[in-house]
């Protein structure tokens, strides 16, 4: 089976669950992890997301493989999680509105979007 | 009008806001809101989008306006002339356009019976012609709807004839937000809330920032200067019916580490809420470390260094509204840039749910009738000015 992640960045795949591939996905997974969890994965990508942003930015957005994808979908993760540990100090803040109903109609742009999905030319 | 007097700076350069209490019932009467139907949305120019979301001759979307009883086609004609019309067939009114967006080669046509018209409204087909033998296609094209475009944003007027221009609308803010350079942006982020709100307490809280050490406390609270626990405008300015306010950049910002790993990749929060670049004797001129330009009546551009976003409030009902939230960053090309821009995106928009939370609460609550009236202070005097101004429009006086 191949590796689900690029050479060199095999060390983050216990987090691997953290990449999912749209905001949405994110953000649900951002608020149903623990604070323990979302902590660990907070100081790994702090250490390691750098590295990853710059390997990522040998391709050109449009051209990434699936392990790439997955790389690029937990930096976007750290976005998140970022919120958690920078901001409230908690995964379940109270007095915020559900995403469910704070619909991120981006989700379904393409990468590295230019708007909305335009049929063909 | 009621009230104390205040010593607030911005009730004494504008005394004809007034200071007095605001009645509940604007925003809990049917009444009322068919009146705001009538003298607001079906007079004033109305911001439906931006060019960017039909770049190329041929795109279309389309704009769902229960306001109004119409849903509004948007479409970039072969001349790459942006035009509006009802989106509505004229054999026996289903859309023309079924989808929210999309592309065609020159032709609409209708799924229900295929009549078919092209990107300037004319009805060029009519299917099973010999049938119709009343029906001349000259008199059957599409309803179109006054439009405009001003600095790539697409405008409606719902009016027979509107009272006024689109420039002239614009004109108490054209000078001031014509001057930021809306060039080399592409949309990068939507967001749609439906809401159990009213459309102006939707509004509110954007029209103002004295909230924002409360509300925003874990959040934006450390992006802007608090003075004990009183956030202060760095302005606010009314222009017309519109008007803006500006925030305060804080004595001094440390962005968290992840705000830092962002600004090594592209630009976002840093830049956005660092000190401003001299745009020259030309250049947009920031009042505070970001810009929220309100169009009345339903319409906001917030302007930061590097990046632009837009609000569209849409009424559906007395307590309904949809908000839709639209993103413009550069360009990204790669993976560094678009963490960053989505680092910055997700800064924005947890404020914005934490706004979100009180609306459909103070909405479900201001309906008790417990109390007649609100109360807006100095700081607040947009939010006052976006009421008088539906208001006076109620009352045949704007
Ligand atoms: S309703 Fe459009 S062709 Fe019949
Ligand atoms: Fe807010």
């Amino acid at each position: 089976m191949s590796s689900p992640l690029p050479d060199g960045f095999s060390d983050l795949e216990p987090w691997i669950d953290w990449a999912q591939p749209t905001e949405l996905a994110r953000n649900h997974k951002r608020w149903s992890a623990s604070m323990a969890q979302s902590q660990a994965f907070y100081d790994v990508m702090q250490a390691r997301g750098a590295d990853a942003l710059a390997y990522l930015n040998q391709f050109p957005l449009t051209a990434l493989d699936a392990p790439q994808r997955t790389l690029l979908n937990m930096c976007l993760a750290l976005a998140e999680v970022a919120v958690t540990v920078e901001m409230y100090g908690e995964p379940q803040p109270k007095y915020v509105f559900p995403i469910d109903r704070f619909v991120p109609v981006h989700d379904s742009w393409p990468l590295g979007a230019t708007g909305p999905m335009m049929g063909g030319a | 009008m009621t009230g104390t007097e205040t010593s607030g700076r911005f009730t004494a350069r504008y005394p004809q806001e007034g200071t007095g209490p605001i009645p509940v019932e604007r925003y809990t009467s049917n009444a009322y809101f068919e009146q705001e139907k009538t003298a607001v949305f079906r007079r004033k120019w109305l911001n439906v989008g931006h060019e960017l979301q039909a770049p190329k001759p041929g795109d279309y979307f389309v704009v769902q306006l229960q306001v109004a009883d119409t849903s509004i086609l948007v479409v970039r004609g072969k001349d790459g002339v942006i035009r509006a019309f009802h989106n509505m067939c004229s054999h026996r009114g289903a859309p023309v356009a079924w989808d929210a967006q999309g592309h065609c080669r020159g032709f609409l046509t209708c799924r229900f019976h295929g009549w078919v018209y092209d990107t300037t409204g004319k009805l060029v087909h009519v299917s099973d012609a010999g049938n119709f033998p009343s029906v001349r296609a000259e008199d059957n094209g599409l309803a179109p709807v006054h439009c405009g475009v001003w600095n790539g944003f697409i405008f409606i007027n719902l009016a027979k004839e509107p009272e006024e221009t689109l420039d002239a609308y614009l004109v108490p803010v054209a000078e001031h937000i014509g001057r930021y350079d809306f060039s080399g942006f592409v949309p990068a982020f939507s967001y749609r809330i439906d809401e159990n709100v009213n459309w102006k307490t939707l509004q509110e809280a954007q029209l103002e920032g004295w909230h924002l050490p409360f509300l925003h406390e874990k959040t934006l609270a450390r992006a802007v200067k608090v003075e004990g626990r009183q956030y202060r405008h760095s302005a606010i300015e009314l222009h017309g019916l519109h008007g803006v306010l500006g925030s305060p950049p804080p004595d001094s910002f440390t962005p968290p580490p992840t705000a830092m790993l962002a600004s090594q990749f592209g630009t976002g929060t840093v830049q956005a809420f660092g000190t401003k670049a001299d745009k020259g004797a030309d250049g947009y001129q920031f009042r505070g470390s970001f810009d929220f330009w309100h169009l009345f009546p339903n319409f906001f551009i917030g302007l930061l260094d590097g990046l632009f976003f837009t609000f569209n409030i849409w009424p559906v009902a007395v307590d309904r509204s949809i908000w839709e939230i639209k993103g413009y960053y550069p360009p990204v090309s790669n993976a560094g840039q678009l963490f960053a821009q989505e680092y910055s995106k997700v800064g924005l928009r947890d404020p914005m749910m934490e706004d979100c939370f009180t609306h459909e609460l103070m909405a479900a609550q201001l309906k008790s009738g417990a109390k007649p009236v609100i109360h807006f202070q100095d700081e607040e005097i947009l939010v006052r000015h976006l009421g008088n101004g539906v208001d006076q429009c109620v009352r045949g006086l704007a």
